[in-house]
């Protein structure tokens, strides 16, 4: 007789092959890939290349417009748009990563203590994630950054505080309905520790739900760095950022549209690139969401 | 006699993969037809297709005949009006079946009042009257009619859902592996009472089951499925007798498998290897408010036992009894809250962590579940290997390696799937994984929680045997855990029956069931469907009706 079972979400299946070819077939990773890519290298390429420099003004070649000599033309100072763009991915993903990063490292470690050790330590990693996300991020972020003083680290910092919950959050779920497999109970039969077991059987096993969090977090971390840096506590002239463009387009906004409209897209395909790349992986690695959307 | 539904060369299929090929089956008024195959032979696939209630991308050709109309041409609207009215069906799991949030009255009154208009008052009437039919009589008085699913047993639960079933009289009534998610005795009062509930009504009823024993004790015909096809058919006793298929012939033969017992069986208790002495298990149950003491529940009250080594010893008894939790307290996974467990004489709950990991090289476990015991991103060999982590300091990589293929060998597998994924294997072969895994370390006590319960008949069979082989050639001692009276009496040479967290009766295998003195021993024994049995009270039964 069959004794009932309980019955549990299927484990991601571990065929990497047959995975790269849903990749190529899903439109949303496709295109998120593509845009995140482009992103990707123009920041990587900033690094040591730009068409021009950007921290030389030169005010006889200002608001040229688009041509051979200025791809995307000049701004009111005289830089080279496109130059400017590309240092501003840059700050983007550095900051985005860096932040991301911090809210992983502290947030995932907080997690699986909060599903290992029930009762109060919980509570605690629990309920002071709500008190995090009972307050609007970029709301507290602008706090964080005008008492510590605007800036490109304090920037990442705030921003990464309000990424530990969510991963916290993420963690703590994916640790949860993992307890209770017998695969679990056959490692302690082994003698191994918690921490040996959370090591070799929890984090692979939840590595998928991490990296698709991961991924739209970034995209929200590019999106606050460009809030921070438009309203002057981010990044700080003059290293270039999106924000910071669009907040110096501003005033010129009635004759030299086409400053705002270059960072606004920037911001824009790099947020949808993020998301988009972030659900595709979704689709391809968790298999619950797969079956919701199917 | 009358065929009241009869479907002619049903073949299914999903997104085009063929999953019932030229099913035909009548069913007769009063008769039960028993439809019997292992996990995917389709015939839950048949029970689905005769109500019409087939997923999405399902593609059906063939006839299905009911009183004159062809359903496989109905329209949905149409089959609103048969399904629950003429066909009904009962299914597997009871709790999922009924809806949490309403009672069990308007449970059953909504059928009435939808498909025979009756007002609310008159429809309560007539659930009292479905109530007493399924032998809930009783409980009316104790306002069952008000009470919600979670309220129940799960045999009461079993007993409204069939009451749903058959509210409206329907002709024909489907019954999906009805009694699998029950206890064995509980199971025995549901097929009793569905066999008189046939009789009685003159239905015509379908019974899927994966039991041989369940459909030879209830059905008057039998199919046998296998792979989408009925391989065999005839009236149960006839077929039974003369099985010509060589399908239906092994799965009777592994049905009735049994392993050969011990010659001289561990029934003394010399020597303890494990001495479980006054162990006590509690739970915290969830607070019904911060001003009300937290209560608990005793899972395990007060045990007592010793196994000797090299003897295999029976743990039985029905779910919620305890078993499972005084494995884990055995296996040291979970302390008691009173009284002790010694193994080898030390108490793994009191010695140093070194000691600990000792203890632990003796006694391994193999689990239920052949898919949740894994870890799917771990190769076999890792995962059979992981318990020589307490013998890290002692073995090399290669000599580790070398231990894991031995095992691999000595339950069957081949030493080339030590690197391959779970997923790679089927259901058995995983179960062959698992026993490998307790076998590594080349433990003196396995406790095996349920080992067989998830298994097909087939595959059953050859894990028992590899059980009662490993038992003979390796000699170390068994913790047998299952409420499968057949699998432990196969096994073990001495068996404890536990009730509600207490053992109520321990002794030599054989005596206690062929003898059992406790009054809850003797039901356990008397439900426990038997193949055998079941034919021999048929023909019986049969003769009476033509002396």
């Amino acid at each position: 007789m069959n004794q009932e079972l309980p019955s549990y979400p299927p484990l991601a299946s571990f065929d990497e092959i047959s995975i790269w070819k849903k990749a190529f077939h899903s439109r949303s990773f496709v295109i998120g890939a593509t845009l995140a890519l482009v992103i990707l290298i123009a920041g990587v390429t900033s690094v040591f290349w730009t068409p021009y420099a950007i921290d030389v003004l030169d005010v006889s070649k200002r608001l040229k417009p688009m041509s051979s000599e200025f791809w995307f033309g000049t701004d009111q100072y005289g830089r080279d748009i496109f130059s400017m763009l590309m240092v501003g991915a840059r700050t983007s993903i550095i900051v985005a990563l860096i932040a991301v990063g911090i809210g992983m490292l502290i947030g995932v470690p907080l997690g699986l203590l909060a599903a290992a050790q029930k009762g109060f330590l919980e509570e605690l990693v629990m309920r002071t994630n709500d008190l995090i996300f009972a307050f609007p991020s970029l709301l507290s972020a602008v706090l964080i950054t005008s008492i510590f003083g605007p800036g490109t680290i304090n920037a990442v910092i705030a921003i990464g505080i309000f990424n530990i919950p969510v991963f916290a959050r993420v963690a703590r779920g994916g640790a949860l309905s993992l307890s209770g497999r017998e695969f679990l109970l056959a490692a302690r039969l082994s003698g191994k520790s918690s921490f040996l077991i959370t090591l070799e059987h929890i984090i692979p096993n939840i590595a998928n739900l991490l990296i698709v969090q991961a991924t739209i977090q970034l995209s929200l971390a590019i999106l606050s760095e460009a809030g921070l840096s438009y309203l002057g506590l981010g990044t700080q002239p003059p290293m270039a950022s999106w924000g910071r463009m669009l907040y110096e387009a501003q005033t010129m906004v009635a004759f030299a549209p086409q400053l705002a409209l270059y960072p606004g897209f920037a911001i824009i395909f790099s947020v949808l690139g993020f998301n988009l790349l972030g659900d595709g992986l979704r689709d391809l690695l968790d298999p619950k969401m797969r079956r919701r959307v199917a | 006699m009358t065929s009241v539904f009869s479907a002619t060369d049903l073949c299914v299929s999903i997104s085009g993969k063929p999953i019932l090929r030229n099913v035909s089956f009548d069913l007769e008024q009063g008769k039960i037809l028993g439809l019997v195959g292992e996990s995917g032979s389709g015939k839950s696939m048949s029970a689905l297709s005769a109500m019409q209630l087939l997923p999405e991308g399902a593609h059906q050709i063939g006839d299905l005949m009911f009183e004159g109309k062809n359903l496989t041409r109905a329209t949905d609207t149409e089959m609103t009006h048969v399904r629950g009215k003429d066909i009904s069906m009962v299914f597997q799991e009871p709790l999922t079946a009924l809806n949490p949030t309403r009672t069990i009255g308007e449970q059953v009154a909504e059928g009435l009042r939808w498909h025979q208009g009756l007002t609310r008052k008159e429809a309560m009437d007539q659930t009292i009257d479905v109530l007493e039919r399924v032998g809930l009589g009783l409980g009316l008085e104790y306002g069952l009619i008000d009470r919600f699913p979670h309220q129940l047993s799960g045999g009461q639960r079993q007993r409204v859902v069939i009451a749903i079933a058959i509210a409206c009289k329907p002709k024909v009534l489907i019954a999906d592996e009805p009694t699998t998610a029950l206890d064995v005795t509980v199971q025995a009062q549901i097929l009793t009472l569905l066999k008189d509930i046939v009789r009685k009504e003159q239905m015509a009823m379908l019974l899927i089951s994966h039991d041989l024993a369940v459909v030879a004790d209830m059905a008057d015909t039998v199919a046998i499925m296998k792979d989408g096809v009925i391989v065999e058919r005839g009236p149960t006793c006839e077929l039974f007798d003369n099985l010509s298929h060589p399908y239906s012939k092994k799965l009777f033969e592994t049905s009735n498998h049994v392993p050969v017992p011990r010659q001289e069986p561990v029934d003394k208790i010399t020597q303890p290897l494990l001495k479980v002495s006054n162990v006590l298990r509690e739970y915290p149950l969830p607070r019904a408010s911060i001003f009300t003491r937290r209560q608990w529940h005793r899972a395990v009250q007060h045990v007592s036992f010793h196994v000797a080594p090299r003897q295999s010893m029976g743990l039985v008894g029905e779910s919620g009894c305890g078993k499972s939790t005084l494995a884990r307290t055995i296996l040291g996974l979970t302390p008691p809250n009173a009284g002790h467990i010694q193994f080898l004489g030390k108490d793994p709950y009191s010695v140093s962590r070194k000691d600990r990991q000792d203890l632990q090289l003796g006694i391994q476990a193999v689990f239920q579940d052949p898919y949740g015991s894994f870890d799917p991103r771990h190769t076999v060999e890792r995962t059979v290997g992981e318990p020589l982590h307490l013998m890290r300091n002692e073995l090399s990589r290669s000599q580790r390696k070398k231990r894991v293929h031995e095992v691999l060998e000595s339950v069957g597998l081949s030493s080339a799937d030590a690197n391959k994924y779970p997923h790679e294997f089927s259901g058995g072969q995983r179960q062959r994984i698992a026993i490998a895994r307790a076998l590594v370390t080349n433990p003196s006590l396995i406790v095996a929680d349920e080992p067989v319960s998830a298994l097909d008949v087939s595959i059953r069979a050859q894990i028992l045997d590899l059980f009662a082989d490993l038992r003979d050639r390796l000699g170390m001692a068994y913790l047998f855990i299952s409420h499968d009276l057949s699998a432990v009496q196969a096994i073990t040479d001495r068996v404890i029956v536990m009730n509600a967290g207490r053992i109520v009766e321990e002794g030599p295998t054989g005596e206690v069931f062929s003898n059992p003195k406790h009054p809850y021993t003797r039901i356990l024994v008397s439900a426990a469907p038997d193949l055998n049995e079941a034919l021999r009270k048929r023909r019986e039964e049969e003769n009476k009706h033509t002396h």
